[in-house]
């Protein structure tokens, strides 16, 4: 009897001693230095330290490590506990970590397998605070109606590390780099040559390249492509920026007509992703966007651009790879984000980024709503890449977060490595 | 009396719809079949404002008073001053309360000041196309509300009624609506047994509000065209909702009440027969499904001469209910009876004029007990399943809740000025 108590006290001693040691340890490791201790990316640290989770008003405490990349107590805490510290542990003693792509980890895609919206709720559990603008309400109600699929940081996705916000830019119109040329005609096409396009007006112009025409052979069968001229790159934010300031609606609601042209309505957040304009490629647009574009540049300047068939972009990048093949210095691939086209070698037709940087609109619908694209992104694995490589817009998927009732048909919201390049047709009787 | 007539039509209304209780009244019981409170407790003095001063507001504010002890009522808003001297003027001699006429305001703005007056509660009794605007003001003040139903007339203005209810939500604030019948001790009784499975699931269900001519108000050489309008309410679409909205409401929230859901589409008929003035139909009868393949048959009809019917009947697997106090088994037989004691016995409006009070009581005793409630999810989707119906009508299409929910439709002018009113005044023409 008097056995089984000591045994009893002893058991008890040791649980409470257990429980204390492991909510000692609990606590030590869910400190920031005990993060930064093997979180060898310092600019973790030092992006944190310039977000709003850092600089809180004095009120209220600073947001931890844990407070975002762990799940609230009750919701899975020690259990993502552990799997974090064992693949932390893991890879802090097998890994090299300079060889990780730190910049991938920040996007949205990996970001929501780190980052933990039951977490954002325990802070911020009011989604209606008094001085919310309209177009937070907007999103939020959007959120509101489809809690199940979105992520707090789908919109949010720079809250936690850097000062940057995303904020919902409705003018990006002043981002347009200015140049003092004005030019007043479009260019006039003499022979069959790479040609400079003046948008006449404007400060703008773009190279167009000649692609002499031949035979695609397929497996299916050989198709016969007359010539033309193509984009030496992607259409860029200068270009597209001023197609925007011409024919931009005031509101959602207004259409206004240009020679037939309706005007695109501002765009829902910051379409550049923050990578910045001018020769980039303007990405997000849809693809009723891109056609708006074509039409309005073709008023413009006189010409009918257009954007390539499924068949005469395979033709040209064919060309462009003969006896090359597809390497890093054409190819903006395996990468975070669209480079600009002076960051690249021209391939062999002189055109740049036909593989990589962003995939490519083209005129053929694979279906009754999507439509073919071309030439893989930014994101894409150079060894799958191909001039056959294609894949088809995913119009629902990539305006999932779109708040606005109805949805743009400007703008996808969550697709950031699409765009297109325009081309011409080669009509030698046109030519004087 | 200006609120005289409004409650003539009422009485008269119900003395159709309530001969059933008269059948088979034999239970005579003195005891309390529900705990609800007559009055609410004491407390810090409530001080309301009233905005909307029609017959209706009038009520309202009488109804507050009675609801307990230490409320009053000090500030009073009207677009029009002979029908805020009126309800000034009732208050006085009905409660003997003078309203400061430093608080008295008149106009479109009038509702900015009175919840501006150092007010807790706000009383919303205008014609609903304001009720948004007017709603949402009163939340970001941080007021508790009161508003009478519908509280909206179009989908843009219920999802406002939704961001501002999710918002008075999370500020902790207070919000019963005008549907008597969820404060109605005869209703809430049928509704708890109907829960615990009484007819079984609900197979299916009919609701009738047919009924007489409304009022209508003919225009005045002296008045604009707004102010005709505003004065003629109930016969302009985009001031009322049309019947559907401002009256029938009280059906089919019930029927959402004890379905306990919103239907997910609707397909109705409807026409203007012999309505005088304004742009509204007279007629409606809609389906209404709702999950699981319920249907509810909705009827609403204001024109003089014809069958009336003011009613509700709810099937289900073991029988069914008129929802107000009866339950009969699938043969027809009264299966249970609300039990009346004597006083109830003796005034058959007794449940009736008593939910008007109730309202107010249930609203004050949340505030003191400091225990929220908020209906404004629940009058918002009433609201839209009625502008569902209408919709479906006009346009002689199916139209589904989600279509609803995500529609841009917007009844109005774009400015509330008095003045002349430029919007489409054509009546709708199904399948065109």
């Amino acid at each position: 009897m008097k056995k089984k108590a000591t045994f009893l006290l002893l058991a008890g001693i040791v649980i409470v001693l257990l429980r204390f040691l492991l909510i000692k340890a609990d606590n030590y490791t869910s400190t920031n230095e005990y993060c930064n201790s093997c979180h060898v990316h310092d600019h973790a640290h030092t992006s944190w330290v310039e977000s709003v989770h850092y600089n809180t008003p004095p009120h209220l405490k600073k947001a931890r490590c844990v407070d975002c990349h762990l799940p609230p107590k009750g919701h899975g805490y020690y259990k993502e506990k552990l799997k974090a510290g064992w693949r932390d542990f893991y890879a802090f003693h097998f890994k090299d970590s300079t060889e990780y792509n730190w910049s991938e980890k920040t996007q949205i895609e990996q970001a929501r397998h780190h980052t933990y919206k039951q977490s954002c709720l325990l802070c911020h559990p009011k989604l209606f605070p008094v001085k919310l603008s309209e177009n937070g309400e907007m999103a939020h109600w959007h959120y509101t109606q489809h809690k199940n699929e979105m992520h707090c940081i789908q919109c949010h996705i720079n809250i936690g590390h850097g000062n940057k916000t995303k904020t919902h830019n409705l003018s990006i119109l002043r981002n347009r780099t200015q140049v003092d040329t004005t030019f007043t005609e479009a260019a006039t096409i003499d022979t069959f040559e790479t040609y400079t396009e003046t948008i006449p007006g404007s400060d703008v112009s773009f190279k167009m390249m000649a692609v002499e025409g031949g035979v695609l052979r397929t497996q299916q069968k050989d198709t016969l492509i007359k010539s033309f001229f193509i984009g030496e790159i992607e259409v860029s934010w200068d270009e597209y920026l001023l197609f925007l300031s011409e024919t931009e609606g005031e509101g959602r609601n207004e259409n206004q007509e240009l020679d037939g042209i309706s005007g695109a309505t501002p765009p829902w957040g910051n379409p550049d992703q923050g990578w910045g304009f001018g020769k980039r490629p303007a990405i997000t647009m849809t693809h009723h966007a891109a056609l708006a574009y074509c039409r309005w540049l073709s008023f413009k300047t006189g010409k009918t651009y257009r954007l390539p068939s499924a068949l005469e972009w395979e033709f040209a990048s064919t060309k462009a790879i003969k006896n090359t093949g597809i390497h890093h210095k054409i190819a903006n691939t395996n990468n975070t984000q669209t480079i600009e086209p002076t960051s690249i070698q021209a391939d062999l037709l002189g055109v740049k980024h036909l593989f990589g940087n962003v995939k490519e609109f083209c005129s053929d619908a694979a279906n009754a709503n999507e439509y073919i694209i071309k030439g893989g992104s930014f994101k894409t694995d150079i060894k799958e890449l191909s001039p056959q490589w294609s894949e088809t817009t995913q119009h629902k998927q990539w305006l999932k977060t779109d708040p606005q009732i109805p949805k743009s048909i400007w703008w996808y919201s969550d697709c950031n490595d699409v765009g297109f390049r325009v081309i011409l047709s080669y009509q030698p009787e046109q030519i004087n | 009396m200006s609120y005289s007539r409004r409650d003539f039509i009422n009485k008269s209304l119900l003395a159709g719809s309530l001969t059933l209780a008269t059948g088979t009244l034999s239970c005579r019981q003195n005891k309390k079949t529900s705990n609800t409170l007559t009055k609410a407790p004491d407390g810090k003095t409530l001080k309301a404002g009233l905005i909307g001063c029609g017959s209706r507001g009038t009520g309202a504010a009488l109804n507050f008073l009675d609801a307990g002890p230490s409320l009053e009522i000090v500030a009073l808003g009207d677009a029009f001053n002979d029908k805020l001297n009126n309800c000034r003027a009732n208050l006085k001699a009905e409660r003997n309360i003078e309203v400061d006429s430093e608080k008295c305001f008149v106009g479109f703005d009038a509702f900015e000041k009175v919840i501006d007056a150092g007010i807790d509660i706000v009383i919303l009794a205008t014609p609903p196309v304001f009720r948004p605007k007017h709603f949402e003001a009163a939340v970001k003040a941080r007021k508790h509300v009161f508003m009478e139903k519908p509280v909206a007339v179009d989908p843009v203005g219920v999802r406002s009624i939704l961001i501002n209810g999710i918002r008075a939500k999370e500020m902790g604030l207070s919000v019963v609506t005008g549907t008597i019948k969820r404060h109605q001790e005869d209703y809430l009784a049928t509704y708890n047994k109907i829960k615990q499975g009484a007819i079984g699931a609900i197979t299916s269900g009919n609701c009738y509000y047919n009924q007489g001519k409304l009022w209508h108000v003919n225009p005045n050489a002296e008045w604009s065209e707004m102010e005709a309008m505003v004065r003629n309410w109930v016969n302009w679409t985009w001031l009322s909702g049309d019947h559907i909205v401002e009256q029938h409401i009280h059906n089919l929230d019930l029927m959402n009440w004890f379905i306990g859901s919103h239907p997910i589409k609707a397909i109705g008929f409807g026409s203007r027969q012999r309505r005088t003035t304004g742009d509204q139909y007279d007629n409606f009868s809609v389906d209404f499904i709702y999950p699981n393949n319920v249907h509810v048959h909705s009827m609403c009809r204001q024109i003089n001469g014809c069958s009336t019917n003011v009613s509700d009947y709810l099937r289900g697997t073991h029988g069914y209910t008129n929802c107000e106090n009866t339950i009969f088994n699938p043969q027809g037989q009264v299966r249970w009876k609300y039990p009346l004691n004597e006083e109830q016995q003796n005034d058959r409006w007794h449940f009736f004029w008593r939910a008007f009070i109730q309202e107010h009581v249930d609203l004050i005793t949340a505030i003191r007990t400091k225990q929220p409630i908020n209906e404004a999810k629940q009058i918002a989707e009433s609201s839209l399943t009625a502008i569902m119906g209408r919709i479906s009508a006009y346009t002689g299409k199916e139209v589904s809740w989600d279509e609803m929910l995500n529609s841009e439709i917007k009844l109005g002018p774009k400015h509330f000025v008095m003045g002349d009113v430029t919007i489409n005044k054509a009546i709708p023409v199904p399948g065109k």
